[in-house]
């Protein structure tokens, strides 16, 4: 991973995310947060704990249960000079404003023939396996990322959080910033000094010659997971995080495959119609001729996600399946492969 | 444009071809498609058609001449072109070559009766693609008996299984796919292998592998070591042979009926396999072996196949075939006869048999003696079925007949034990019910 | 009068005949600009639909005349009259309506979506209640930035369907946002009736928030201008937000292509709103009876505008479309 500073600290996804809107509304005084229990509560996952000591009520805004509303407002508020960093509790509540986001935001800057513009962050998350059953669990990047006008960032680690995010409200554009639940309290090391990681740059994880594991978000570690338990059967395996999937990097992802000639691609949304499916066709239509195998993916299971745990676990890709279909690609397993 | 005669590969792994005749002369209009020259390989002797039409010259291969697969004999030059210089043969590879007939057998054609040529019309079916059930002549049963089968079964296409990258490098290096043998997933052709075919090593005729090279050679040498093996077989294992003709009616009648009941297409060869193992479980030594001065009783009983292609004559194996259900045997037999034809056929498919079955009866062939495969101890000759008269009681009787033939190595079998077994053998034929006991 | 003198406002009048006289002419402007459109729509010479405002003059150009140059409005999908009010010119609206690249949108956003931040308009929406989540923000932005600016959310009375109107007011009204939520009650929901989709009392539904409410004859320009100086100064002195209810009515079907609109509603009705109700001839007429004005200077104006629109729709007309590279721009800023 490349780190831009020696002096680093290790601290939590979440702290990173603190630090970053802490850092730029310091910067920026047209910065503000707003949404859900923002502020004294700092929202259920505290993410958001402190900001409102520092930056007052009229910075760091609670607002009703109103999705559609409060996304309104802040879009209003980013065409007429500033840049509001919305907080949607859950990422299931993304549907509750989508005509504010999809229909709104996203077009505004090209409906107007480029003369408004919003800049404007929805930050939100994803991921299932809290127990929380269907409407609290979803991981809706599909969506978002099908919309011309709107950027859409996965980070994965606390480096990439800050770096992100701190790009994503310097951004001229509507972008939506998914954050993985689970990740909150995954520690990671952090430069001190600034940094900004700018979009449509993929990181390749881990490198290797025999797969390309394209994963996203939640389904780094479980790529990485999958590595390592790989070597076992002599495949090396190349992670590749494309962090952000509206812009994509389509070059790193096309080169790893070109070197592999094979490839998963993993992600925590729905399996059917996904991230994971975009990916595999640009795979197959621009690395066609140097695949050895068909192009694989890993998805969550195209069902509600349910509550009990012995389900909920059932519904989501895991190292095991990555490495069962891994094996498979690369001629360690005779099975046949349409019924992966 | 000019077209290039080259010598064809028609098998896998096969290094040299040698020419029997030219069907046409040079200076001779040719029409694509026509029979131009026949070509001998491991067993086979084959027509090949002219690639082109055009005017045959600048030949020079002749008669009796041994050639590399790919080297160039002759050329077709398009009416009004002129005749291009002659070329030195490419130093190629086999698997460099492009094979003239790959995929498309030679056209002969076949006989037919009138109403089942046009229900093969009607239905767009190639009629050479179907064998009789009787003779040489596709009847109207015929037909109607493989558009069942084609509807049930749809016909595998016998498209190579290749990844793109590996169709990418064979296509930058001109190789042909159907000559690679796959490693990857479902045994497809990878970059892997299309990179192993192209660095091996080009033939070397002169080069006659030793006996321990043959252990341990690579699976697309196979063919060359079965060929020097059933020389080795004709020279040195004591062959006798025991005939029998046995009343195939039954047989018949348990065909039509197996038929009704199983989606997979049943041929006579698969009941005979199926009676077979069953026999060859009461005799072990049938299913034995000479080796080393020893007789060796080998515990599975895996029936080898002899199937006919274009290329010649391979021998997939059908493992265990006694304990496998007529359904699976014939399920099993469309695979490999179908990988056969296709040149697919893995080393182990082709290893490990105790016993083979050789059916000439689609040819015409009444009976033959057939080379015991080694290390085999013995070979069933079948041959077709054909109506007969014969006594019955004292009275004429016209049956459906079939002839067996049984070489046995008589180092391990004696007259009296292949007799036998024969008898156990027809007794089955004739009455399939018996098997039940 | 209340505004400040030193304020760039639209226009600063020297006294109320001026200043009646030009709301007259903004009115006539959008009227005849909206006959045009019909015209150009029948005569097959526009693209897709437009949704006309005539009728309902009086709204937007009482509510605009209150407001300063800097004050921002949005704006529905019937939105040519607010665009105009607010200051957008005419030759430019046809561009756009004619998908031109002088169009205020570069022929990008058509009809539905005309916005020109140079006015202070936010843009036109063609989601029913869409902008009011952005008059709102626009509100919400000038508190933050200390400004005094005020927003006007221009919507029908259909969008009170949508519930993001009610999400935003509590809001507005919980945090004393400056915006006018002005509400035009034209009588029918696109196709239907707004009595058989609207429960209640419309008036209540604010005022249920805490918003200081009030209701006007939409046709009376004087009655709506006079109610909206009040509620924009309120607004301008952070006093919270505002309602007002303009009972108003369109001369046209839902959009363009609403010929035939007898299974809605009778003719007598358009034509009792047309000869008894209509907001240039009561305007007139007042004028005329308090003796400030004559007819002759109506006829005047009505050349002048004549002339505005005319030049107007042959600019338009002779006005290149875009270039095929500008699909692709703009996407992103």
């Amino acid at each position: 991973m490349s780190m831009p500073s020696p002096d680093t600290r290790h601290i939590t996804f979440a702290q990173a995310i603190n630090e970053a809107l802490a850092e730029e509304m310091r910067r920026d005084p047209t910065i503000f947060i707003m949404g859900e229990d923002v502020a004294e509560a700092g929202t259920p996952f505290k993410v958001l704990a402190g900001l409102v000591d520092e930056f007052g009520t009229a910075r760091v805004i609670d607002t009703p249960i109103s999705e559609q509303g409060f996304c309104g407002i802040g879009v209003g508020a980013a065409m007429t000079g500033m840049r509001p960093v919305i907080d949607i509790m859950f990422g299931d509540f993304l549907t509750l404003a989508m005509d504010q986001i999809v229909n709104q935001a996203a077009k505004i800057h090209y409906m107007s023939g480029g003369k408004l513009k919003v800049p404007i962050v929805f930050r939100t998350n994803l991921g299932a396996t809290r127990r929380s059953a269907a409407q609290h669990s979803q991981s809706f990047q599909a969506w978002v990322s099908h919309i011309p006008g709107l950027k859409v960032v996965l980070p994965t680690t606390p480096y990439e959080a800050k770096g992100l995010l701190k790009s994503a409200i310097r951004d001229d554009n509507p972008v939506v910033f998914i954050e993985d639940k689970l990740s909150f309290q995954q520690k990671g090391p952090v430069p001190t000094a600034e940094y900004l990681i700018p979009f449509g740059q993929a990181e390749i994880k881990r490198s290797g010659n025999d797969i390309t594991l394209v994963a996203t978000s939640s389904m780094v570690d479980i790529a990485l997971q999958a590595a390592t338990l790989l070597e076992a059967d002599g495949l090396s395996a190349e992670v590749i995080d494309p962090r952000t999937t509206l812009p994509l990097d389509k070059e790193t992802i096309i080169n790893s495959v070109k070197k592999t000639s094979r490839a998963i691609v993993i992600d925590e949304g729905y399996e059917r119609y996904g991230i994971t499916a975009e990916i595999a066709s640009l795979i197959a239509d621009e690395a066609f001729y140097y695949l050895e195998a068909p192009v694989k993916r890993l998805g969550a299971m195209d069902v509600p996600v349910p509550f009990s745990p012995v389900l909920e676990d059932l519904t989501v890709p895991t190292p095991e399946k990555v490495i069962k279909i891994a094996r498979q690609l690369c001629g360690r397993i005779t099975t046949s492969l349409t019924g992966a | 444009m000019a077209k290039n005669v080259i010598m064809p590969a028609l098998g896998m792994a096969q290094e040299t071809g040698i020419l029997l005749q030219w069907l046409r002369q040079p200076g001779e209009i040719v029409t694509k498609g026509e029979a131009l020259m026949e070509v001998e390989t491991d067993k086979a002797t084959v027509e090949i058609e002219a690639p082109a039409s055009g005017m045959l010259q600048n030949v020079t291969a002749a008669a009796g001449d041994e050639v590399p697969v790919g080297q160039i004999i002759a050329v077709i030059v398009a009416p009004g072109e002129a005749s291009p210089p002659p070329q030195a043969s490419p130093a190629q590879p086999p698997q460099i070559v492009t094979s003239v007939a790959a995929g498309d057998p030679p056209a002969k054609s076949p006989s037919v009766s009138p109403v089942a040529a046009r229900i093969a019309a009607e239905n767009n079916i190639d009629v050479r693609e179907i064998t009789p059930q009787y003779g040489t002549r596709v009847q109207k049963a015929d037909v109607l008996a493989w558009l069942e089968t084609a509807r049930v079964v749809p016909t595998a296409s016998p498209r190579v299984l290749a990844s793109p990258k590996a169709r990418r490098l064979a296509a930058e290096i001109g190789l042909d796919l159907a000559l690679v043998a796959g490693s990857g997933p479902a045994g497809a052709v990878s970059a892997a292998d299309v990179t192993a075919a192209a660095a091996a090593p080009p033939p070397t005729p002169a080069a006659v592998p030793t006996a321990v090279d043959a252990a341990t050679l690579p699976m697309n040498n196979i063919w060359r070591v079965a060929a020097r093996r059933v020389t080795d077989s004709w020279t040195t294992t004591p062959h006798f042979y025991l005939n029998r003709e046995v009343d195939a009616g039954q047989l018949i009648a348990w065909r039509q009926a197996a038929q009704a009941r199983l989606a997979e297409k049943i041929t006579f060869t698969d009941l005979l396999t199926k009676l077979l193992a069953l026999t060859l479980s009461q005799y072990p030594r049938l299913n034995g072996m000479w080796r080393d001065g020893d007789i060796v009783l080998n515990e599975e009983i895996n029936i080898g196949l002899a199937v006919a292609i274009e290329a010649g004559l391979t021998v997939p194996v059908i493992r265990r075939a006694n304990q496998l259900s007529l359904q699976e045997l014939a399920r099993q037999r469309q695979t490999l006869v179908a990988k056969a034809q296709a040149g697919k056929l893995s080393a182990q498919e082709l290893s490990d048999g105790t016993f083979t079955i050789s059916n000439l009866g689609m040819y015409g062939i009444d009976s033959f003696s057939p080379i015991i495969n080694p290390p085999q101890a013995a070979i069933l000759a079948v041959g077709r079925i054909a109506e007969r008269v014969v006594a019955v009681n004292g009275r004429p009787v016209v049956q459906p007949r079939m002839a067996l033939t049984l070489s046995c190595d008589h180092r391990v079998v004696d007259g009296a034990g292949g007799a036998q077994f024969m008898q156990t053998l027809v007794e089955f034929i004739e009455e399939p019910l018996r098997t039940l006991k | 009068m209340t505004q400040t003198v030193n304020q760039p406002a639209v226009t600063v009048p020297s006294n109320e005949l001026e200043k009646w006289m030009h709301m007259y002419q903004q009115m006539l402007i959008i009227r005849l600009f909206e006959e045009q459109v019909n015209e150009l729509y029948q005569t097959g010479q526009m693209p897709g639909l437009a949704h006309l405002y005539s009728g309902e003059e009086a709204v937007a150009v009482g509510m605009c005349e209150a407001l300063r140059h800097d004050d921002y409005i949005t704006s529905t999908h019937r939105g040519h009259g607010h665009c105009l009010a607010k200051g957008a010119k005419v030759d430019r609206m046809f561009a756009e309506l004619l998908g031109k690249a002088a169009g205020y949108c570069r022929g990008k956003g058509g009809s539905m979506h005309i916005a020109d931040p140079v006015s202070g308009n936010l843009g036109a929406n063609a989601i029913v209640g869409g902008s009011a989540g952005i008059a709102t923000g626009a509100g919400l932005s000038a508190q933050q930035r200390h400004t005094d600016q005020v927003a006007v959310c221009f919507f029908g009375e259909g969008a009170l369907g949508q519930g993001v109107i009610y999400e935003v007011m509590n809001m507005a009204s919980l945090w004393k946002l400056p915006v006018i939520y002005v509400c035009e009650n034209n009588l029918y929901s696109e196709y239907t009736g707004y009595k058989e989709v609207t429960a209640g009392s419309i008036v209540d539904r604010p005022k249920a928030f805490g918003i200081h409410t009030e209701e006007v004859d939409g046709q009376d320009v004087r009655q709506v201008h006079e109610t909206a100086l009040h509620l924009v100064e309120q607004a301008r002195r952070h006093q919270g937000p505002a309602f007002l209810l303009c009972n108003t009515y369109r001369y046209y079907g839902h959009h363009v292509g609403d010929i035939n609109r007898s299974y809605y509603r009778p003719k007598e009705e358009e034509q009792y709103w047309r000869d008894e109700r209509d907001p240039l001839k009561i305007l007139s007429q007042w004028l005329i009876g308090q003796k400030m004005a004559e007819p002759l200077m109506f006829e005047q104006i009505q050349q002048e505008v004549n002339q505005i629109v005319e030049h107007g729709v042959r600019f338009a007309q002779n006005a290149p479309y875009p270039d095929p590279s500008e699909v692709s721009r703009h996407v992103y800023a």
